[in-house]
């Protein structure tokens, strides 16, 4: 068997590196599939009508793009404005069925595509502060390949198992000294060695690399890679003329060279030192102490080492700076890597890296020491490799659920009430808004938030309630800086015959790094939806939130968040356990049902403002001067309630 | 034995590699807690320029100290214009102005505001405060007794019993404990060295195959492995102290200040609710323990782990995951209300701020215990379930008995 096979049999099959990189390739693939999520989720939400029109102005910013983005928002705000006079008109009686029809039909085929023109929008203010660099592309895709800084642990992981035990194996066998007695035990047999391990890191790399491009390509698609690098956000500063897919190829080149220089550290230490604990240790501390420890994220594309070469977007990014808000003036949070910046720490890495290996031949050459090491020289040896490393750091269930359901009505937010208690926000002392609970037998109030230790905390004033549990939302702050930071949202259920409370949702808000290591990370995107929470309810399995103009429901165990609903302004909503109800722009009421999601318009309901009750559905019609009517729900039939038109 | 602790702390622990690393890692944290200091400290001139640190001094002589009617008279007599001229935001911009303290109306309106009047503010307003939630927290007890839910009840006259008579009398400069209560850095320096020490306690002796030999000695079994345990119990010890040593006087140092340290934990805004009525000082020694406690459990982790294998290779690589992994969980549930779930992780007692910021209490037969007791209870069973683990997993000099082919002698 050749030294190559033999050494690859004892790499892969032995040493179980196989293994390793079939765990490798799992876990990697399991990470991406469970925990990738859309850089911007609104697009994928809007993904029709988003992609409606940015095949429209698609690539670089003209003025005829500004044209038609002012001409489109035009449109949309006067279809809102006709539809409503159509609709007021039709209910007026001043306009007929099929005239208000033909009137509405492709009014409302402008408004479908409101949401979605916002998103496009929010790309063209963007895009219109620095139009020569910055085109119009579909960003997802590009932006999760991309727009991150992120060390792979367990890239760095499967190195350490795969690279250690190369030399380890035979010094901790002690087989490393025969070896170097036998004909090719010296240079061909390290030559071997180090080959081996320099291609089978990069074609691991290489691999790695065409696994998230074509995981990316597959799940959001990857067009466009001819334009512009500061067509994502991301990169928006930057001064690098490159394209999309230029900078992947260098990001890629950079990783492969990074992770190729980490495998001749490892190398290197493990020659040195010959023990795994050792090698292991400096060998991970090198890339976790810099990569944790600096203040400035930029900081470790300035020092050479491994470590920014294998998260190099960083050498793409432009210089981003934050309001100091003593002084009028701008703090700088991430200092753009110069072309000559890089050439410098690529030239020193490149160097130190060749060092590296010139070393790791003379010492597995067959020249006998002479003389017993003494221990200063082996002291000095370990400073110098701690010192090489340190260089590089110092660059550096539902428990409550019945069956049945109490009807909840987005209008009385504010108010429950269930056999015993009536829940309500007593807004009486402007200076002291909160929720309160009063005894119907008794018709004492008391606070309905038990707890005695409010500050830090804001309870939002609106309630859900079903049957003896009542739920509430709130906000807990930390204050770790001189700055108040929204930190946790959470739901709480009070079982109201102890007033015991749990907590049915959590979701961590925080988006600064500052938290150990900063692991976790929450999306700004999220956590701005969850601070505009209007309202909410749930059902057995999910949470109902009610935000600007949607619901969107939330899995209480997996977090997993979809917009179900959008709603026009001013709307009311109601469930009833199962289905929701809410007025469209044309002012029908829709059921919607969760267990479907299916839709339906209740015929003859004209109205905007309705509540919901357990048999009947009262409304305002608008088809006759406001007057109250009511539906009952079990056969759909309509009665008027009162003569006089309801005011408010 | 106990001639044999010391053998075995010099044999695996007093190495030059681990005296190295120490030492390395403690310039790192140093410069660490530097750039701490420098991105986030109020006196720092990145942060505010050259002038406030020097102002702060100057008018902390005034300032500092016992909270009197005259010194917020003083104060508020300085502030109270500087409001009014940057409320409507019209006043001069200069940066020259000469009736003022830095040379601009808005510096001056800051300064005052974040260093002295907003601290101070606090302080004084926090006697209220804390008679509120005792009030709040009897009015529950009573609310809860006619409810029929004792545990609520015994758990909010914990919480009266916890904030009576709780009051900030001095105003001083806390900003060093603000940051040092969250500094974790050095955490993960302590446990990065202790994975790489505790690596070679059983092992050294498996790779030259030692541990058959040293079975046949007099002392050689369980003696031997009680030794090793406490040698590196004393080791992480050791690194731990040593490190958190560093911080407070890398922190004291740096910020300037050794003020602060008999002002209560609670004087730290984040802490308002803090589950313990210490001083700063010896919130700080409190903290040490409890870390060196968590680090603890981590060390026995990792023998454990390195008790299972022939070599360091997968043991370091599954103690660095494991680690990393709890660190992520920390972060999970960090601030969560759940706090069981926060508590079984044992990496709650590294970042013990998570503890002690807020007085949290778990259920045990329907009393309140507070989380720290429990936390501490929960790392004292894991660490059990290692020590356990271990004493299975280390070679024995008995006969193993079991069926035909499973029959060997171990020596």
């Amino acid at each position: 068997m050749s030294l190559w096979m033999y050494e690859m049999k004892k790499m892969f099959l032995l040493q179980k590196g196989l293994l390793f990189v079939g765990l490798f390739l799992v876990l990697t693939l399991a990470s991406l599939a469970i925990l990738d999520k859309p850089a911007n989720p609104d697009i994928e939400r809007n993904a029709s009508t988003y992609l409606f029109y940015l095949n429209q102005v698609q690539g670089p910013y003209s003025e005829k793009t500004e044209r038609f983005f002012a001409a489109e928002a035009a449109k949309i705000s006067n279809a809102k404005v006709a539809l409503q006079k159509a609709s007021d008109d039709y209910y007026d009686g001043k306009m007929g069925e099929k005239e208000f029809l033909a009137v509405s039909a492709p009014l409302e085929s402008i408004l479908e595509k409101e949401k979605g023109f916002k998103v496009i929008y929010d790309q063209f203010t963007y895009i219109r502060e620095n139009p020569a660099n910055r085109y119009f592309l579909y960003t997802n895709g590009w932006e999760g390949l991309l727009a991150n800084d992120d060390l792979d642990f367990f890239w760095l992981l499967l190195l350490l198992l795969l690279v250690a035990p190369v030399f380890g194996f035979e010094f901790e066998s002690k087989m490393d000294a025969l070896l170097l007695t036998v004909k090719k035990g010296t240079g061909p047999h390290t030559v071997c060695k180090i080959v081996l391990v320099l291609l089978t890191v990069a074609v691991l790399c290489l691999l790695t690399a065409g696994l998230r491009y074509g995981f990316y390509r597959f799940k959001y698609g990857l067009e466009n890679g001819n334009y512009p690098l500061q067509s994502l956000s991301y990169f928006g500063t930057s001064t690098k003329d490159l394209t999309l897919l230029e900078a992947y190829l260098w990001i890629t080149a950079g990783k492969l060279f990074g992770s190729l220089c980490f495998a001749v550290l490892i190398l290197f230490v493990s020659i040195c030192l010959k023990k795994y604990a050792v090698t292991l240790f400096l060998c991970s501390a090198a890339l976790l102490l810099p990569y944790y420890g600096l203040r400035l994220e930029s900081s470790k594309y300035f020092f050479p080492g491994p470590l920014g070469f294998m998260v190099s977007t960083g050498f793409l990014r432009g210089n981003e700076s934050k309001r100091n808000p003593f002084k009028d003036q701008m703090d700088v949070v991430f200092r753009e890597v110069s072309l000559t910046a890089w050439s410098v720490v690529f030239a020193v890495t490149l160097c130190l890296s060749i060092g590296m290996l010139i070393v790791i031949g003379i010492r597995r050459t067959n020249v006998w020491s002479a003389r017993k090491p003494v221990q200063v020289r082996r002291a000095s040896r370990l400073m110098l490799i701690l010192c090489l490393a340190v260089s590089v750091l110092s660059g550096c269930t539902s428990s409550g659920s019945t069956g049945t359901s109490d009807i909840y009505n987005c209008s009385s937010r504010q108010s429950f009430e269930n056999e015993r208690y009536r829940f309500y926000v007593d807004d009486t002392d402007l200076e002291n808004i909160r929720i309160v609970f009063e005894d119907k037998n008794s018709g004492e109030k008391r606070n309905f938030i038990r707890n005695p230790m409010p500050s830090l905390t804001r309870v939002e004033n609106t309630i859900y309630g079903n049957g003896s549990r009542v739920y509430y939302m709130k906000y807990d702050f930390d204050k770790s800086g001189f700055m108040e930071k929204v930190a946790r949202f959470s739901v709480i259920e009070v079982d109201t015959t102890t007033f015991q409370e749990k907590i049915v949702f959590e979701k961590k808000l925080s988006t600064d790094k500052s938290s150990v290591l900063g692991l976790v990370k929450v999306s700004d995107h999220d956590a701005s939806f969850y601070m505009a929470i209007r309202s909410f309810f749930r059902d057995e399995h999910s949470l109902y939130f009610i935000g600007q103009n949607e619901i969107r429901r939330v899995n209480r165990r997996t977090g997993d968040m979809r917009v179900i609903l959008r709603l026009p302004a001013f709307t009311n909503v109601a469930f009833d356990g199962r289905t929701i109800y809410y007025a469209n722009e044309k002012s029908q009421v829709v059921k919607y049902d969760t267990k479907t999601g299916s839709e339906t318009v209740i015929p003859d309901l004209i109205t905007r403002n309705f509540v919901l009750t357990d048999t009947e559905l009262l409304f305002m019609n608008r088809k006759d001067r406001q007057k109250m009517y009511a539906l009952r729900l079990s056969d759909s039939s309509i009665r008027k309630i009162a003569d006089q038109p309801a005011r408010g | 034995m106990v001639r044999l602790i010391p053998f075995e702390f010099r044999k695996h622990f007093m190495k030059i590699s681990i005296i190295a690393a120490v030492l390395l890692f403690s310039a790192l944290n140093v410069v660490k807690i530097y750039s701490v200091h420098e991105g986030n400290s109020l006196l720092s001139k990145h942060v505010t320029g050259p002038l406030w640190k020097g102002l702060y001094w100057k008018m902390y002589k005034d300032f500092g100290g016992t909270i009197t009617d005259e010194k917020i008279g003083k104060l508020m007599a300085i502030y109270r214009p500087l409001e009014q001229q940057t409320a409507d935001l019209t006043a001069s911009t200069t940066h020259d102005n000469p009736n003022t303290y830095t040379g601009n109306v808005y510096e001056d309106f800051h300064f005052f505001r974040w260093c002295f009047v907003n601290p101070m503010k606090y302080a004084y307003d926090y006697k209220a405060y804390a008679q509120r939630v005792v009030n709040a927290a009897k009015d529950n007890i009573a609310f809860y007794d006619a409810m029929d839910n004792p545990y609520e009840a015994r758990k909010n006259a914990a919480v009266a019993e916890l904030f009576q008579g709780r009051a900030i009398t001095s105003f001083s400069y806390t900003e060093m404990y603000q940051y040092y209560v969250q500094y974790d850095f050095s955490a993960l320096l302590a446990l990065l060295i202790c994975l790489y020490g505790l690596m070679s306690v059983f092992l050294s002796e498996k790779e030259t195959e030692m541990d058959a030999l040293l079975l046949t000695t007099k002392a050689g079994g369980a003696q031997t492995v009680q030794a090793k345990l406490i040698a590196s119990s004393l080791f992480i010890c050791s690194v731990c102290f040593w490190f958190w040593l560093l911080d407070f006087a890398a922190f004291s140092v740096l910020f300037g200040s050794w003020d602060g340290a008999s002002s209560p934990l609670y004087v730290l805004e984040d802490f308002i609710h803090a589950s313990l009525n210490v001083s700063l000082g010896q919130y700080a020694v409190v903290s040490a323990l409890v870390k060196t406690a968590g680090i603890l459990v981590f060390g026995l982790a990792f023998l454990l782990l390195s008790s299972l294998f022939r070599n360091a290779l997968i043991p370091f690589i599954v103690g660095l995951s494991a680690s990393f992994g709890c660190i992520y969980m920390a972060e999970v549930y960090m601030g969560s209300g759940r706090v069981l779930l926060k508590l079984v992780n044992p990496f709650v007692l590294v970042v013990n701020r998570e503890l002690f910021r807020k007085a949290e209490f778990v259920a045990l037969w329907g009393y309140p215990l507070p989380s720290y007791v429990v936390a501490l209870l929960l790392s004292a069973v894991w660490g059990a379930v290692f020590i356990g683990g271990l004493t299975i997993a280390v070679r024995k000099n008995t006969l193993r008995k079991g069926g035909g082919k499973r029959v060997f002698v171990d020596v």
